[in-house]
């Protein structure tokens, strides 16, 4: 009786250990090399060839670093170069070079530069399209330069360079002054018709990086990039968010200027009946900076600052509207969607937007409304 | 044959309804809805819907015409022995297949997306397995499984698409323009396959308890699936556009995927998404093959025993059958000529059978009426 009972609780026992132990690809945090991001060049001395870095932290050095206090924090990761015909060749190259498996399910940051995005990245997608360990919501960042550099900075304020990166870009996009650009994004901004991607465009010292814009494309080809001024007109026209402060030299006076910080954009685009297109652009701020009193009434300073403002994010938004439509020809607006959306029987099926973009009317119109000038009264 | 109870209630019988329904269909629906309609994708779920509710009318007049009668019996008291032997063995067939095919599309997601270096076979033999096991018991313990799964099926595949309405632009949805009418067919005969497993009814709704609203279950059930598919669909043209779902294998899993952006509780959404599923993909081929083993005991007019040692014999063709498609575009063209044969289990015999049975209540009542006018 009790022995009948021993045996099933024994069989009960082998078959749990046998069953629940896990599948073929149970594999320990500690036994992946976890990639956090990969930066791909093209390689010096072969045309044909792809240079890819990788920042692999160091989880020893990391876990001591916070026990010890600072110290020798500039060596938490590893950053590795390899060469391959493709991203996996070099990929490959690199597993031969490393006593783990490498894991991409953690990598944030996807570096490329400035001349391989320029001459079209298609081939370079396809393989973190197919990979499932790809995580879409990945940052592709186009560097000025080597690709490279922007893994080797030293930013010394983060251990990992990459988690300063991240906060970089993260805290931009809570700000509202950096486009949020994701891989998922770029995919399908690439595959619908009705528009085309862009990309955010840093540049890297040896210690620092800094934000400078973002990148256009056409198709899967870099056109050029759009300076922050031109980036905040964007996203306001774009995204509804406020982008950076607006500084301005005061007319009429010697050294004095005017800083306008937006805190809401909202925007509205309407097609009119011949066809062209007008985006009205509302932005809420306050008045931050002022370095000269103009001595003038309150009511009339208000009114003019709004006219100033307006004036000046009109000029701008002309700049960025020119430079998309006469010199990159492409249309990061998402102009045609709204054309395709609205008018796809009288506009979009007659049309060819890839070209007709470039010579498609567009007007941009701000209304600035000035509601507080900061703890001063006037 | 012993007689069962019939113990099933209302809302046993609606779970068993929407965990057949959804099952592996989820994955794909962005997809396959959009591949004709563009923009208009999300008419794709609603037409099926619509072909699908006819069957399922069909269906709930059978089982108010025959309670406590599973196909099994009523097929041949309707289409005489022969005819309705041929559309019994059809109907067997056809679920056989199914569940295999269902098994394979099941395993083929899990190797790519998450377990790369698993063999597919472990992956198949485990849920298979766990299907042989619900399959050794009576039926009730069918109704007592899906009940208790349903809310663990129902909240997570309403609540992502809704959640990834955050990074929806509406605009993708637009322009609303159906180029040809026959496209809108053509989508509803392949959407109507995520419907299938409504037909499973035709057993379950045997069992059903003297007095329980059949048509209140099936109703609700279909608007349920409706809605998850729907919703679905909407998120996946509304997240990515129409031009890339038609690149992603499946777009649901993706939209998981984008959806931790919110990244409220869980990163990494996917995985348990992924474990959720299995229990929905776990009811789906399980309903299948109970219906499958069970009308073959009912057949045969055997007991238990007799379903027990025939659940572990068919699940050896049943396996292999799961293997034979070679790689995963051989699986879908496989799956193509399942709906085919599908269109003869699930539509024209439901529809016929309620036809004939419908005439022949008539014609009786006519008669009936004769007699009574040449007692009088």
């Amino acid at each position: 009786m009790s022995m009948g009972k021993f045996l099933r609780y024994f069989a009960l026992l082998i078959v749990c250990t046998s069953l629940l132990t896990g599948c073929w690809d149970r594999r320990e945090l500690e036994e992946r090399a976890s990639v956090l991001a990969i930066a791909i060049d093209q390689d010096e001395d072969d045309e044909n060839l792809y240079k890819m870095t990788v920042q692999i932290p160091i989880p020893i050095k990391i876990a001591g670093s916070s026990g010890k206090g600072g110290g020798s924090g500039a060596d938490a990761v590893k950053i590795m170069s390899v060469t391959g015909r493709t991203v996996t060749d070099a990929a490959n190259n690199l597993q031969m070079r490393l006593n783990q498996r490498l894991f991409l399910g953690h990598t944030r940051i996807l570096a490329l530069s400035e001349e391989i995005a320029r001459k079209g990245i298609q081939d370079i997608m396809d393989s973190f399209r197919r990979e499932p360990q790809i995580r879409r919501l990945l940052w592709p960042i186009v560097v000025r330069g080597k690709a490279s550099t922007l893994l080797e900075i030293k930013p010394r304020i983060e251990p990992i360079p990459v988690v300063f990166l991240m906060g970089l870009i993260e805290n931009g996009m809570k700000l509202g002054r950096i486009p949020d650009q994701t891989l998922g994004d770029y995919f399908n901004q690439t595959s619908n018709l009705t528009m085309e991607p862009f990309l955010n465009y840093v540049e890297a010292s040896k210690n620092e990086v800094s934000w400078k814009g973002v990148a256009v494309f056409r198709g899967h080809k870099m056109m050029g990039i759009l300076d922050h001024l031109q980036t905040w007109a964007l996203i306001q026209l774009r995204n509804e968010k406020p982008g950076g402060d607006i500084v301005i030299a005061l007319p009429k006076t010697k050294n004095g200027y005017v800083s306008f910080r937006p805190h809401f954009a909202k925007k509205k685009v309407t097609i009119q009946d011949d066809f062209s297109a007008t985006f009205h652009c509302e932005l809420q701020g306050d008045i931050v900076e002022l370095t000269e009193d103009l001595h003038i009434p309150p009511e009339q300073f208000v009114t003019q600052m709004q006219a100033l403002i307006k004036k000046e994010m009109e000029n701008r938004a002309k700049k960025l509207l020119q430079q998309l439509q006469k010199q990159y020809n492409s249309d990061i607006l998402k102009l045609g969607l709204t054309l395709r959306a609205k008018h796809y029987h009288d506009y979009w099926k007659t049309h060819d937007w890839k070209k007709d973009f470039r010579d498609f009317p567009i007007r941009v119109k701000y209304t600035i409304k000035l509601r507080r000038l900061g703890m001063e009264m006037q | 044959m012993e007689n069962q109870q019939r113990n099933f209630g209302t809302w046993q019988i609606t779970s068993i309804m929407i965990s057949s329904m959804i099952g592996v269909g989820i994955l794909t629906i962005p997809r396959t809805s959009t591949m004709l309609l563009q923009q208009a994708g999300w008419i794709g779920p609603i037409s099926g819907a619509l072909i699908a509710g006819v069957a399922v009318t069909a269906i709930v007049y059978l089982g108010n015409q025959f309670p406590g009668l599973t196909f099994v019996e009523f097929m041949p008291r309707i289409f005489g022995s022969v005819i309705g032997t041929m559309c019994i063995c059809l109907f067997i067939l056809y679920q056989f297949f199914n569940a295999g095919i269902t098994a394979r599309v099941f395993g083929e997601v899990v190797v790519t997306s998450v377990l790369p270096d698993t063999p597919l076979e472990v992956i198949i033999v485990t849920l298979l397995l766990l299907v042989l096991f619900l399959c050794c018991h009576e039926i009730e313990v069918v109704a007592r499984v899906n009940e208790l799964l349903i809310p663990f099926l129902l909240l997570p595949s309403l609540l992502i698409p809704l959640v990834s309405f955050m990074n929806a632009d509406w605009y993708n949805l637009l322009p609303f323009h159906v180029e040809s009418w026959t496209d809108v067919v053509k989508t509803g005969l392949d959407t109507y396959t995520l419907y299938t497993g409504y037909e499973l009814l035709m057993v379950y709704f045997a069992f059903a308890i003297p007095g329980a609203r059949l048509g209140v279950a099936s109703i609700t059930g279909m608007s349920f699936a409706f809605v998850v598919y729907m919703i679905s669909v909407i998120a996946g043209i509304s997240v990515f556009g129409y031009e890339e779902l038609q690149r992603l294998i499946w777009p649901t899993l993706e939209l998981v995927k984008v959806t931790q952006r919110t990244g409220w509780f869980l990163e990494r959404f996917e995985s348990a998404f992924l474990a959720i599923w299995v229990a929905s993909v776990f009811t789906t081929i399980g309903n299948m093959f109970y219906a499958t083993i069970f009308s073959l005991r009912q057949w045969f007019r055997k007991g238990i025993r007799f379903q027990r040692i025939s659940a572990i014999v068919m699940m050896v063709p049943l396996f292999f059958f799961s293997l034979i498609p070679q790689n995963i575009v051989e699986l879908y063209s496989y799956l193509k000529h399942l709906t085919t044969m599908g269109y003869m289990v699930t539509i024209f015999i439901p529809i016929l059978l309620a036809i004939t049975q419908f005439m022949r209540n008539k014609i009786n009542k006519g008669r009936k009426e004769n007699i009574e006018k040449g007692g009088t």
